[in-house]
């Protein structure tokens, strides 16, 4: 039997030696170890031995099935260590070749800026009103303080539907019906589309957009409009911005200013984007003309408030220095992908 | 608005440099629109001097001079006699432009080129008083002195060139519409005095103006102050050129003497005048009234009008000889041979005057100061200046008197102004004794009342002033808007979006997601964006609210509908081979169905576009979309306009009622616009949809029993549609049908005849237990039994 144990074990050994994969191990190790296996066979002759010498004799089988084992496992391991070597080598591929093409839609950059600079003033607790885009004369002039024949009604080119209604020429409107509708304190802004009779050109358009803004209470004044309207700036182009403000004229606000930042693609030296200023004019903004307020059923003895306006199409051409702002409104893919 | 600096100097000293007073202007609220050169048309007219001459060998006339131009010397061949060597005159370079509107051209003078022109004063338009010399026959000589100045513009080393500034004047100042308005600005901004010119009239004759001329004013409202002289022994001719230079300079033409020191006057003062021909005016009698329903009028400009009685008109006895304070009559028109002229200075309503000017459509540069305002104190200033004027020139007499309907002049304006209220309306701290100040150098006058109160007397022509707030800022501009410190808002509001706008938000936000792109096109369209999208001509989407005033029939029509604005876009794309691109665009769209307000209704439409037969692709978005909202199935008929193939195309229904409607674009209108690829577009209301939207969201517990798929063919009538068999098995699947899917029609030969294959992929599952096969079994039969017996539709074997 011991003769017999010595020369499976050496056979077996040999065969290990030759094994090349971990298959074949796992063969080896079926054909010895298995259940059917030369050595269990061994283990199993050993009843054959007297009651005696099986002990004796299991140990030995035993003591050389470990021994098997430990051999096999290495042997395993270090070959499976190699074959997944050999399978990375395999399955290698180009990190530098180009990603799988995906589709994402785009955001139209004017709802880039739209959206940009309402969540500013939603951050300083402005709520967000909207309203008809075509309005009544009353509200879109009579109540900002324009009557008929008013001099200011020539800034603002109207289309006319009748001799009532118009095509709003300011998001203005909005405001007459929220201070309408609701009491002060009021702290809104109405972005949306405006209209005025320019002819279309590369700078020019008929339909265009805006977004005004209006703060209705007690004790609100124009360092507050400053204050505000500095952070909306500074937040929009940017930190480093200055502002400026200088007078300027409105039949709805009083006093009233046009408000300039520093040019954003020369940062206040002087270029060909701002005709050598330094500055580029941003938006248009006042103290609430008293009459507007009286006209809009709120004290201007009790409250002040303060509005402004910026056109948001001037703002996408600032930020993403379009040039032609026909491309704005024409749904040219080539266009709208950039966003 | 054009200030020559050389005028505007006559009143107010400006010892800074141009740059630094536009800015000092634009941050005084004074906007300036740029600042140019007079003669900068004309710099091609340079200071040259002959370094040698020759005779013309093919002519005794002409001589060929070389003529140093400061960057290199040209040949010039001159036939003037004057010239000699070393002379230092005007040049004008070859494709130069002189003020006569001639152009100078290089040529060849008998076989010798010639690179420009040596020039005389006339050629120039200059007089010997302006420049010695000037009146000379021949060429101007400059003289010896001039030499440094070779090759640099004539008009500017003489000193005729000057800088005029483009200032912009804003709707409430008509008073800054003069040289004397920017002056009076000029002088606050700078802390200057201003100098108001003094005026004497030198008048002659022994009558009197009344012997000569009524006014009649029956419209006081409209015509506040009119006042009247009558100037006689009238010369006509040129003004002088000191006057016309700076007639040109700010932008006016010249015409004859007694034009001109009307519009001499408006520049100076800001107030329109006008001269009529005493000869013309019947009797001399001028009545100011409202014009005559259908009233016949040509005014100066050789235009007719038809006016009526919302206009105000100047009319002698037999009818109107000119618009009120927008433009003369031709009837009246000074003539050359005008012998005496009434000369008017008026004070007109501005809305009346800018309503005439409109309506009729001419905007003249009296009609801008009275749309803008300006006073009634002015209105005597213009007259004796202009009367002052005619002396001067020589032009003519003045007859002594002057009929005038306001002779007291205009009572003071005063303004009560709290400086307190003024602090608390610009959130600063300055003391009452400096905004008196401040106020003072805008020529007010400051009278303290009590309880601190300041009473503030504004000058006439501060006609934009009226309320406490303009005092404030007055105040302000004049202490300086920069100096206002930057407050913080106090207290803190509620702010944000509203539901609505949250769903719309979201809505761009998933229909990017999945590779839609945002488009925006022209709210503004025209009927041939209908034609080109195929609308039939009955479509009820044709009928738009209309512009009264478009810019053109392109953009008439305020929209119904994106679709054509979509359709014009695909073309685009389709012709730039951008296929695989499509676009969607949310947008308010108008009907003429009048709203509670009586205001055309205003929708929030979705539409949606892409290139390619991508009919179910587009029902993919709209599946998700209404997933994503929690929005019941959107039912969809095979119905809608005459834009679609007639085969591809539906209406969309929720509720039962129509919230929009999709296709694939007929051949036709692929044909007329243009397209070579198949497009397919879709629109829908917004309103409905959000309305029908869950917006609370509940989680569904996962499930603990496993699912049993079962797929199902069936044969059926190739025209059957396959929406309503789904909602059949739908129906019949009941609790235990978790999900039906279609996974293949197919319409072969091997279908059969008129027949397709119709096959379903049913998920089936039990909420308690694991499903039984005979459960599913009994479900399946159920299903295919309802089937047959409502669609005639036969199981196949799989």
């Amino acid at each position: 039997m011991e003769e017999q144990l010595r020369a499976l074990q050496e056979k077996t050994m040999e065969a290990l030696d030759r094994a090349a994969s971990t298959a074949e191990i796992e063969k080896l190790r079926v054909s010895v170890l298995g259940r059917k296996g030369e050595l269990t066979g061994i283990l199993r002759g050993l009843g054959a031995l007297p009651p005696a010498e099986r002990p004796v004799a299991g140990q030995k089988v035993n003591v050389v099935r470990e021994m098997l084992t430990v051999a096999m496992d290495e042997k395993e391991a270090k070959l499976a260590e190699a074959e997944m070597q050999a399978r990375f080598e395999e399955e290698a591929i180009d990190v530098t070749a180009p990603g799988e093409t995906l589709h994402r839609g785009t955001l139209h950059p004017l709802t880039h800026v739209l959206t940009q600079v309402r969540d500013i003033f939603i951050g300083m607790g402005f709520r967000v009103e909207e309203g008809p885009e075509i309005e009544l004369d009353h509200y879109n002039f009579e109540l900002m303080n324009m009557p008929q024949d008013h001099p200011a009604r020539d800034m603002q080119d109207t289309f006319y539907i009748n001799a009532e209604t118009v095509m709003r020429t300011h998001t203005s409107p909005v405001q007459a019906r929220t201070m309408l509708s609701s009491k002060p304190p009021i702290r809104m802004v109405c972005p949306g589309r405006v209209f005025r009779s320019d002819d279309v050109d590369a700078t020019h358009s008929p339909v265009f957009h805006q977004m005004e803004g209006l703060v209705v209470d007690k004790n609100i004044n124009f360092g507050n409009l400053k204050g505000t309207l500095d952070t909306f700036i500074k937040q929009f182009f940017g930190p480093q911005t200055q502002t400026r403000f200088r007078p300027g004229y409105f039949p709805f606000t009083e006093p009233s200013a046009e408000v300039d930042a520093t040019c954003t693609a020369c940062g206040g030296k002087g270029c060909r984007i701002c005709k050598g200023t330094g500055w580029i004019e941003i938006l248009g903004c006042g103290m609430v003309h008293p009459n507007v307020l009286r006209q809009c059923g709120i004290d201007p003895e009790e409250y002040t408030g303060y509005a402004f306006g910026v056109g948001i199409d001037r703002l996408a051409n600032i930020k993403y220095n379009i040039t032609d702002i026909r491309l704005l409104l024409e749904g040219d893919a080539r266009f709208l992908k950039q966003f | 608005m054009k200030a020559p600096l050389e005028w505007l100097k006559e009143f107010v000293d400006i010892d800074i440099p141009t740059q630094e007073l536009c800015e000092r202007m634009i941050m005084h609220g004074v906007g300036v629109e740029g600042v140019e050169r007079a003669y900068a048309a004309y710099d091609g007219v340079v200071v040259g001097q002959l370094k040698s001459i020759k005779k013309h060998p093919n002519a005794d006339k002409l001589r060929i001079c070389q003529v140093d131009i400061g960057a290199r010397t040209v040949q010039i061949v001159t036939g003037a006699p004057n010239v000699y060597e070393g002379m230092v005159c005007p040049v004008a370079t070859a494709h130069s432009l002189l003020p006569t509107g001639q152009k100078i051209e290089p040529g060849e003078l008998r076989g010798e080129s010639s690179n420009g022109m040596l020039c005389s004063g006339a050629e120039l338009q200059v007089k010997e008083e302006e420049v010695k010399n000037a009146g000379v026959d021949g060429i101007m000589d400059l003289g010896e002195a001039m030499k440094d100045c070779i090759g640099q513009p004539f008009f500017g080393a003489v000193g005729l060139d000057q800088e005029v500034i483009d200032f912009e004047i804003s709707a409430n100042r008509g008073d800054c519409m003069s040289m004397l308005g920017i002056a009076r600005e000029i002088a606050a901004a700078l802390g200057v005095p201003v100098r108001v010119p003094e005026i004497q009239v030198e008048e002659s004759g022994q009558e009197s103006v009344s012997d000569y001329v009524s006014i009649d004013v029956q419209e006081k409202e409209l015509c506040p102050r009119y006042i009247a002289r009558v100037l006689t022994d009238i010369h006509i001719g040129e003004s002088p050129m000191w006057m016309q230079r700076r007639l040109i300079a700010a932008g006016m033409r010249p015409i004859n003497n007694m034009v001109d020191i009307t519009n001499y006057v408006m520049l100076e003062i800001g107030q329109p005048m006008h001269a009529f021909d005493y000869a013309s005016v019947q009797d001399g009698r001028i009545i100011v009234r409202r014009g005559r329903p259908g009233e016949p009028l040509t005014t100066l400009d050789g235009k007719s009008h038809t006016l009526d009685d919302s206009m105000l008109v100047i009319a002698d006895p037999k009818g109107a000889i000119g618009l009120a304070g927008v433009m003369g009559g031709e009837n009246s028109e000074i003539t050359d041979n005008t012998r005496m002229v009434i000369l008017e200075s008026a004070n007109f309503n501005g809305p009346n005057n800018r309503h005439t000017s409109r309506a009729l459509g001419i905007l003249s540069e009296a009609s801008q100061r009275y749309t803008k305002g300006i006073d009634c104190e002015r209105v005597s200033m213009a007259s004796e200046r202009a009367a002052q004027l005619l002396t001067e020139l020589g032009a003519g007499k003045v007859l002594p008197g002057r009929i005038d309907t306001l002779p007291q002049g205009e009572a003071p304006h005063l303004i009560e102004a709290r400086p307190e209220r003024i602090n608390a309306i610009l959130g600063t701290e300055i003391p009452a004794e400096e905004m008196k100040t401040l106020l003072e150098r805008e020529g007010f006058i400051i009278a303290h009342k009590e309880k601190g109160i300041l009473q503030c007397t504004i000058p006439a022509y501060r006609q934009d002033l009226g309320i406490e707030e303009d005092i404030a800022e007055e105040v302000a501009r004049l202490y300086g808007y920069d100096r206002i410190p930057l407050l913080p808002l106090a207290g803190s509001q509620q702010g944000g979006l509203t539901v609505r706008q949250q769903q719309t938000e979201r809505l761009r936000m998933l229909l990017c997601d999945m590779g839609l792109h945002e488009s925006m096109t022209m709210a503004l369209v025209g009927q041939v964006d209908y034609d080109l999208a195929g609308y039939a001509k009955e479509d009820p989407k044709r009928d738009c609210v209309t512009i009264m005033n478009p810019l053109s029939e392109d953009y008439r029509c305020v929209r119904t509908t994106v679709v054509p604005s979509m359709c014009k876009a695909l073309s685009l794309n389709d012709r730039n081979k951008t296929l695989d691109c499509p676009l969607y665009e949310i947008s308010n769209v108008h009907s003429r169905t009048p709203d509670a307000e009586g205001l055309p209704t205003q929708k929030q439409v979705l539409c949606l576009g892409v290139i390619g037969e991508k009919f179910a692709w587009l029902k993919g978005v709209l599946d998700v979309l209404c997933q994503t909202f929690g929005i019941p199935a959107i039912q969809y008929r095979a119905q809608g306009g005459a834009s679609y193939h007639p085969m591809r195309k539906a209406e969309l229904f929720l509720h039962g009622k129509k919230i929009g409607e999709m296709g694939e674009l007929h051949p036709h209108t692929m044909e007329s616009l243009g397209m070579d690829h198949r497009a397919c577009v879709a629109e829908l209301e917004l309103d409905p949809l959000f309305d029908a939207a869950h917006t609370q969201m509940t989680y569904q517990p996962l499930p603990k029993y496993p699912a049993m798929e079962r797929d199902l063919a069936v044969s059926v009538d190739r025209h059957t549609p396959v929406g309503p068999m789904m909602e059949c098995i739908e129906e019949l699947g009941g609790d235990v049908l978790e999900h039906v899917a279609l996974f293949d029609i197919y319409q072969g030969a091997q279908a059969g005849e008129g027949k397709k294959s119709v096959a379903f992929t049913l998920s089936l599952r039990a909420k308690d237990r694991t499903l039984k096969d005979e459960e599913a079994n009994v479900v399946f039969d159920r299903i295919v039994k309802a089937l047959d017996e409502r669609f005639g539709a036969k199981l196949r074997g799989m």
